[in-house]
């Protein structure tokens, strides 16, 4: 099963899915702040997001200039 | 929109969104009286563990296993899977039963080695070592060779035995113990991948256990004293920092960590899940006892989180990826000892036994897929997970155990020591720390299933998988979810009081957002993510490509000069033998020997004169100096 570019109805779902657990919070008893970035709005949607293109977008330039070898490389 | 989502200009301008929020957040950080690395802001490290001591006959929990893995032997190969199961759940029960404070210490060599010593650190880590050896075994039951269920009772037996090693001597024979006993189980795979891999993992240990020895030595020529206590930090000087680099290397801190990703790829099926619990966990086990504090594992623990996620977005070999998620995870664990409070030292040890289970599950499903359809890397797999669900939602348990969902165990113990940064306000380890969390999830959670049983079908038909094997996975995953759902029953048995509640609302909000958005992400860049038939660079590069030269030097090299040494020994000797066979030759005016047929000049006729003077020559040398001597 390989997956496919979501249809609209796809597209809805997960906006509708990201925008409730980014509201959800705010409707929930708060506590834990340990930072200037707790002040942003949905900030932890936003790290997951960018975090996972960084890592991916990093790691991949990373392997392409200097990591990433043939597979007989120590033969 | 999709189209823009999908495009490499809405990559990079993540990219830039990530890199502007964690300067921004460093920027923060430094602005922050007493925040960021070094601010100590009221961190006061857990205490060392004092139970009322007493003496104990208990033998260590270690001598079941050592015993049982020898008699083993004695019994019907079919009944030996079995047996090792009983023996480790006796194991358990003992270690279970264990009493709190109980120290067994015997004489040897003018040194007292503690043989037993039994405190609440050490009995989370021997509860969980002997309940992995329970799993495991399950897992093996199918398997008939007996090298390797002997290999793997003795590796457990190391494992243990250094967690209950009252001093470093003790903790040194069972540190040896299990290196050998571990290249066992890699070695019996049986290919030339798996015996070169072998090799250089025993190699490195061989080399990491002398380093760790010369600090033991070390310190008891400056202390007096080889008991295994903890050194304060920067404490202890050249001594401390050699055992510290020996336990970092168990631990696969890099640059010493490239023997986990080289070796257990190449292990056998059943045996990878024994590495995969019992020797870093060990290694977190030391540094807990040894080197709580030393903020410089805070760092090292970051960077491990991150470098295992980086090489797991190049990995191709499913156990590769999941090993380098092995360093990325104990990162955490090596962070919390680094961190040191009571909060980070319990992050530490509940992460680990999290680990334990949820890497098991998660080595045992891709144990599955090798053992069923023969194939081992992602670009060879893909399209058959209507034919393994059962699997292949075990496995996706152990991911989402290790990503940290709330319901399962990662999200109630990597929580405690992110939790631990944030108390601190190391806001630096607090970010890096959760951004590896980002990574874990989308390697273990997300490439390697898709890419292993979804993904493009290559027309795979697995085999069915051994019932024992999917039973294991089964008993893995429940403990996952028991201690997700009530994480009492884990920090109960933690060395210090807990005083942490994961499941609050901005936890598990946090949580959930971090995970869907990362999904999201991961959406968009699948075509990104498929395997690539290429190999990872690593440190291991500075011994793996001067081998060839090394062994050229010191092992042809010096093959060579033997050689070509015996070669003109024995034209030297030929010659000589030739020269000395007839004395006569020498004598100027001798008569020329006649070559013919008749008995003329006989060697063996001479040797008898010339013999006796030197033989009775010897026998009153002999006599003489035997009668000086004695006189």
């Amino acid at each position: 099963m390989k997956l496919k570019t979501p249809s609209t109805r796809g597209w809805i779902f997960a906006a509708a899915s990201g925008a409730i657990v980014i509201a959800l919070p705010y409707f929930l008893p708060h506590g834990e702040h340990h930072g200037w970035w707790s002040a942003i709005p949905g900030w932890w949607s936003l790290f997951g997001a960018a975090g996972c293109a960084a890592i991916v977008i990093v790691s991949k330039w990373l392997g392409h200039v200097f990591l990433q070898k043939d597979e007989d490389f120590y033969e | 929109m999709s189209r823009f989502l999908a495009s490499s200009t809405a990559a990079r301008l993540l990219v830039v969104v990530t890199f502007v929020l964690l300067a921004g957040s460093m920027v923060a950080m430094a602005a922050t009286e007493g925040g960021g690395h070094g601010g100590e802001h009221g961190r006061i490290l857990a205490p060392v563990l004092h139970p009322d001591t007493f003496a104990t006959d208990s033998w260590p929990p270690a001598a079941i296993l050592v015993i049982g893995g020898v008699g083993i032997l004695l019994l019907p190969s079919r009944i030996r899977g079995y047996a090792a199961v009983i023996l480790s759940a006796i194991t358990l029960w003992y270690v279970w039963n264990l009493p709190d404070g109980a120290r067994l210490v015997v004489g040897v060599g003018g040194q007292d080695l503690t043989l037993l010593r039994v405190d609440r650190l050490s009995l989370v880590f021997g509860k969980i070592f002997s309940l992995i050896g329970i799993i495991a075994g399950i897992y093996a039951l199918h398997q008939r060779d007996t090298r390797q269920q002997v290999a793997a009772l003795l590796y457990n037996a190391g494992a243990l035995g250094v967690t209950f090693a009252g001093d470093y001597l003790t903790l040194y024979v069972f540190w040896e113990l299990m290196a050998v006993s571990s290249v066992v189980l890699i070695w019996a795979r049986r290919n030339p991948e798996s015996e070169a891999a072998g090799r250089r993992y025993i190699l490195v240990h061989l080399v990491g256990g002398a380093v760790l020895l010369g600090g033991v030595l070390l310190h008891l020529d400056a202390t007096g004293s080889i008991a295994f206590e903890r050194f304060a930090p920067g404490e202890g000087g050249l001594a401390a920092w050699l055992i510290l680099i020996g336990f970092c290397l168990n631990a696969a801190v890099p640059p010493l960590g490239p023997w986990l990703p080289d070796a257990y790829p190449r292990a056998t099926v059943t045996g990878a899940i024994f590495c995969s619990a019992l020797t870093t966990k060990t290694a977190v086990y030391t540094l807990i006892r040894g080197f709580t504090g030393w903020e410089i594992l805070a760092v090292a623990g970051v960077v491990m989180a991150l470098y295992g996620v980086v090489y797991a977005v190049l990995a191709n070999d499913i156990r590769e990826l999941l090993g380098y998620h092995i360093i990325s995870q104990v990162g955490y664990m090596v962070a919390g000892v680094g961190i040191g409070t009571a909060m980070a030292v319990n992050g530490a040890a509940a992460h680990a036994v999290s680990h334990i289970l949820y890497k098991a599950l998660l080595f045992m499903g891709a144990g599955v897929v090798i053992h069923t359809t023969g194939r081992e890397k992602l670009t060879e797999l893909g399209g058959f997970w209507k034919r393994q669900k059962l699997v292949f939602g075990l496995y996706m348990i152990g991911a989402f155990s290790i990503s940290g969902f709330p319901l399962w165990n990662g999200f109630i113990s990597k929580s405690m020591v992110v939790a631990a940064a944030g108390e601190l306000h190391w806001d630096w380890a607090f970010l890096l720390l959760m951004l590896a969390s980002v990574g874990t999830f989308l390697h273990t959670g997300l490439k390697l299933p898709y890419g292993t049983w979804m993904g493009e079908d290559h027309g795979i038909r697995p085999k069915p998988a051994p019932v024992n094997m999917v039973v294991a996975m089964a008993v893995a995953a429940f403990f996952c979810t028991i201690m997700g759902v009530a994480p009492g029953l884990l920090y109960a048995h933690l060395p210090y009081e807990v005083h942490w509640d994961p499941w609050t609302a901005p936890h598990v909000m946090e949580a959930v957002q971090m995970l869907l958005f990362t999904f999201f992400v991961f959406y968009l860049f699948i075509p990104k993510l498929g395997g690539q038939p290429t190999i990872s660079m690593d440190t291991d590069v500075l011994y793996r490509k001067p081998a060839p030269a090394v062994r050229a030097v010191f092992v042809h090299g010096v093959g060579a000069v033997f050689d070509g040494a015996h070669a003109r020994v024995h034209a030297l000797a030929s010659r000589l033998a030739a020269a000395f066979r007839d004395p006569t030759d020498w004598i100027p005016g001798w008569p020329e020997r006649v070559e013919s047929d008749e008995p003329g000049y006989d060697e063996d006729r001479a040797r008898l004169p010339l013999m006796l003077p030197f033989t009775l020559t010897l026998i009153a040398f002999g006599v003489i100096a035997g009668w000086r001597f004695l006189g």
